[in-house]
């Protein structure tokens, strides 16, 4: 363990005080898998549309580059999900990323959990090179947050086929492509005249989502195999620690979480300008509902957001995706670090949405001309706690 | 298995959360039935529906034989109960029912849609087919069948329900109608007759034109009478004159358009007024201040062609073989025996009849010519520069010269070396350079013998790399430039000359995804491997679930 202090030269920093802007906290990680089914109708366009997605808001993205698995089966089941996760190693690779892994040289670095753990790279530094007691603590504390918080998230989308009334007309897709290209490798090129010829009535376009969630395994155990055995620094060469790591099936391992099943049900056809966006939208909001399930079941899923800002009123940039109503109630957790340096969070009140001003962000939601699409975060009142509390201090739903 | 999607959702919300500022909960007895208790667990509301959703502002969705409504915290029904559907209410404060459709598994398919308020109030009648979304002028369209008609954001008609089809309100609240026509699977209608309408739902030109343009530019736009025949019309419906044309430009430009009767041409300004008589063979819209015009002295002979001014006067009459249709900035080129000459708008010839090709005329006057003989397979090139007199500003041709950047041109050299002359035709900063680029915010790329450089308007390199292979260097945006071998192999450079992208890419694309995603996130420049792994990210997306992927399909 205590080589990787000095293998380090470029390290992070301590947590920051307090983040004032949406966007700067500790997010969980986390790496989508569309799974597609060949024979069904749409699956084209669903892959096109899944792998444009952006990554679900508050997670950082963690991607590998498979994104779409295909399967033969009208369903896929959560043990052939797993076998495939197992049988391809995703958790080591998973690993890999964390740390930039060069495949081919096995040359590591901790940029990535310098940014995502937004450490002070100067303070971190220095107590790297002392290779102090609170210097582990902080690539302990790295662990903790943020790479045992790291999810796979695969979503087996289903069209649900039905008879429609009304039609579209063909070539109607025409010029959309283009839109689609944000994420590399995808043929989307191809999309514009399957949907054009089908002439598919779009409106009743429904689908099933079911989202199995896996977290991957990381404590003290696998963390000393990987700094120990694996890690090696820019410069380093050692092909034996490079083969090893590369044939490891054994130490890094995903564990099964849980799933969630949502039908999209009825989607408005309000702001859907051409038929791919209603498959966007389908798509978008019927994720982003599993994602909600999965957090509300799930504990260590569920995502902490900043304030935003307290004057004049507490507000946070969450709204409907994330499943608020007047009813909803949220923690306010005060971040602070334990005798030991690791992260910990307090409660330090209980606040709760003001009706009428629930922002609706779903997707869509402002062509929709949805009630609240146009405001730009929630407002809170607080229910409990502090006298006053700050942007950045970071919120939970509970319930 | 077929369970009501409102069903489903109910029992999330019935757990978790409880249903408004009353404080009223939805719950549901023995046989299934839903209704609400107050936060005492008293009875406030019995359970009599199938289904039912939380309170927003005192109003709560409920349905009954899978027919829904509205009922308040007291239990009243604001809104019968036998819609098949009713929507989310809208920024208006408009939900949308649906009378008739059909429900299954959650989708309803068919039915009759309309408007209630937030009273509960029905202010469109459930009767259309479709209702389209609300705009930036805060109306919609509702279908009835294949008509179309205009709500406003009360939810009440405005229009008629008759149109075939419409356009889109442009900026001042006006689009296109058409009554009588047939919408093909393509959206397009044919047929009918057309007109405008406002965003209030008043005409503004009736719809009784064979033919309108899509949208007005300037204010102005026309129509097309049943005789085929034009006319201009402003933005309050009026027409600009009583003429109707049998051709003519269908835009103003620099306020003037060419207008058509019989066979002559002539122009009209944008108040409809005539500007000249209506006597050309030939005629073009107005570029710089000039229009070229052409006569032809009999019926079979050629059309010759000369200028008018925006006066309507002939500054050069029409008599030469052809003219350019761009002028500029009161500059052109007239041609006779197959050379162009260089003219002005006065009436002056400034050059020689001797250039085989011309180019546009910049905004300030200058442009290129070739004297040489260029055959119909030669690539067009270029070698003098004529100023706004048409005076040659270089005195030896050159074997190519490119239109000027940032007050530079590239030129290449009798040796087939690059360099570049001012706007005074002297040459700069001859390095014997074999690849070079335009100035662009002050640098241009320069290249030879293995290094690669950007130079400033002194000639100093600002910035140098080692270029092993010949490479260009595109212009700087922002702080960084992308920069392309012989063989196409991408990379992208920062001010300081360091690769932070490595060459090795094959598009520009790929080079700037890894710019953008990647170096501007860690400021490092990247290594080799970030080239591998875009190369693998590209060609490997998807696998089947049976696979097992060798290491380098995943990359990591």
């Amino acid at each position: 363990m205590r080589n990787i202090f000095i293998i380090i030269a470029t390290l992070l920093i301590p947590i920051c005080a307090v983040a004032q802007e949406e966007g700067e906290y500790r997010r969980s990680s986390i790496y989508s898998i569309c799974i597609s089914h060949d024979q069904a109708k749409y699956t084209s366009e669903i892959s096109d549309v899944f792998v444009s997605m952006p990554t679900p808001d508050k997670y950082n993205n963690h991607d590998l580059n498979i994104k779409l698995v295909s399967s033969m089966d009208k369903k896929e089941s959560e043990a052939d999900i797993s076998k495939f996760l197992e049988a391809n190693n995703v958790a080591r690779r998973m690993v890999a990323l964390w740390f930039n892994r060069d495949p081919l040289t096995g040359e590591c670095n901790i940029d990535k959990v310098s940014e995502r753990g937004l450490y002070d790279a100067d303070y971190f530094d220095v107590e790297m090179s002392k290779q102090t007691i609170r210097g582990e603590a902080m690539l302990k504390d790295a662990g903790e947050e943020l790479i045992k918080n790291t999810f796979v998230l695969v979503n087996d989308i289903r069209y649900v086929d039905k008879e429609k009334s009304a039609k579209i007309g063909a070539g109607i897709l025409k010029g959309v492509g283009s839109v689609l290209g944000m994420f590399f490798g995808s043929g989307i090129s191809d999309l514009t005249d399957a949907i054009g010829d089908a002439i598919e009535d779009i409106r009743g376009f429904r689908v099933i989502v079911t989202s199995y969630l896996y977290q991957l395994e990381w404590n003290d155990e696998v963390a000393n195999k990987f700094y120990t055995d694996y890690y090696m620094s820019n410069g380093e060469v050692n092909p034996d620690k490079v083969k090893a790591f590369n044939e490891d099936t054994q130490t890094f391992k995903l564990k099964f979480v849980g799933s969630k099943k949502v039908d999209s049900g009825e989607t408005s056809y309000a702001g859907v300008f051409e038929p791919i966006d209603m498959i966007r939208k389908v798509c978008t909001r019927s994720i982003d509902k599993s994602v909600l399930e999965l957090q509300r079941t799930y504990e260590q899923f569920k995502v902490k957001t900043p304030i935003y800002s307290v004057d004049p009123e507490i507000t946070a940039k969450i709204g409907m995706k994330e499943g608020i109503t007047d009813a909803s109630k949220y923690e306010v957790l005060e971040k602070y670090m334990t005798e030991d340096g690791l992260t910990a969070y307090k409660r330090v009140g209980v606040i709760k949405p003001i009706p009428g001003k629930i922002w609706d962000n779903r997707y869509m939601a402002t062509e929709e001309n949805a009630m609240g699409s146009d405001l730009s975060a929630t407002s809170f009142k607080k229910v409990s706690g502090r006298a006053e509390f700050l942007p950045g201090m970071l919120i939970r739903e509970i319930k | 298995m077929k369970r009501n999607i409102c069903t489903a959702l109910l029992f999330a919300t019935t757990i978790s959360f409880s249903v408004n500022a009353a404080d009223l909960r939805a719950f549901q007895n023995e046989k299934g039935k839903w209704g609400y208790i107050d936060s005492d667990s008293n009875v406030v509301i019995s359970p009599t529906y199938e289904t039912v959703e939380e309170f927003i502002d005192g109003k709560a969705k409920v349905s009954k034989k899978q027919k829904f409504g509205i009922i308040d915290t007291l239990g009243n029904v604001l809104v019968p109960i036998n819609y098949a559907n009713i929507g989310p209410y809208n920024k208006y404060g408009l939900a949308q029912i649906n009378s008739g459709g059909k429900v299954e598994e959650g989708v309803v398919s068919g039915g009759k849609l309309g408007y209630i308020n937030t009273k509960g109030e029905v202010v469109l009648p459930a009767k259309y087919d479709e209702i389209g979304f609300f705009d930036n002028t805060s109306t919609a369209w509702v279908r009835a069948g294949k008509k179309y008609g205009l709500i406003n954001s009360q939810g009440v008609l405005i229009s008629e329900v008759k149109y075939a089809g419409h356009g889109a309100f442009d900026s001042n609240g006006v689009c296109w109608v058409n009554v009588g026509g047939v919408e093909q699977q393509d959206k397009k209608i044919v047929g009918g007759l057309w007109g405008y309408i406002k965003s209030n739902g008043e005409e503004l030109v009736a719809p009784k034109y064979l033919s309108v343009k899509a949208d007005f530019v300037g204010g102005i736009s026309w129509v097309q009478n049943s005789k085929r025949k034009f006319a201009y019309i402003n933005d309050n419906g009026e027409f600009l004159n009583e003429t109707y044309y049998d051709d003519f430009a269908g835009v103003f430009e620099n306020g003037m358009s060419w207008v058509k009767l019989g066979d002559k041409y002539g122009y009209i300004n944008a108040q409809g007024e005539a500007v000249t008589e209506i006597k050309y063979d030939g005629a073009y819209q107005f570029s710089g201040g000039m229009a070229a015009v052409g006569l032809k002295e009999s019926k079979k002979a050629p059309v010759l062609w000369g200028y008018i001014n925006e006066a309507g006067n002939e500054v050069f009459s029409p008599r030469f073989e052809s003219v350019i249709i761009k002028p500029n900035k009161g500059r052109a080129f007239v041609q006779q025996n197959k050379k162009w000459a260089y003219v002005d708008d006065k009436g002056n010839i400034l050059s020689n009849f001797e250039f085989t090709v011309v180019s546009e005329i910049s905004d300030d006057g200058r442009a290129l010519v070739s004297t040489k003989e260029l055959s119909a397979n030669t690539p067009i090139v270029y070698n003098y520069v004529l100023d706004s007199d048409g005076k040659k500003i270089n005195a030896i041709p050159y074997e190519n010269i490119s239109q000027y950047s940032d007050d530079f041109a590239v030129v290449k050299k009798n040796s087939g070396t690059y360099c570049w002359i001012n706007t005074e035709g002297k040459e700069c900063f001859d390095s014997g350079y074999t690849k070079v680029g335009d100035f662009k915010e002050g640098l241009a790329y320069a290249y030879k013998e293995g290094k690669g450089y950007y130079i400033d308007k002194t000639g100093i390199a600002r910035i140098s790399f080692d270029a092993a292979l010949p490479m260009f260097g595109f212009p700087f945006e922002g702080d960084y430039a992308m920069v392309k071998t012989d063989s196409n192999v991408w990379g992208c450079i920062d001010k300081s000359g360091i690769f932070v992208v490595p060459l090795g890419l094959s598009t520009e694309a790929d080079a700037k995804y890894l710019l953008e995603n990647v170096y501007k996130k860690s400021k490092k420049p990247l290594g080799a491997r970030y080239v591998l792994l875009m190369n693998m990210y590209k060609n490997v997306t998807k696998c089947s679930i049976g696979d097992v992927l060798p290491n380098e399909s995943w990359a990591y």
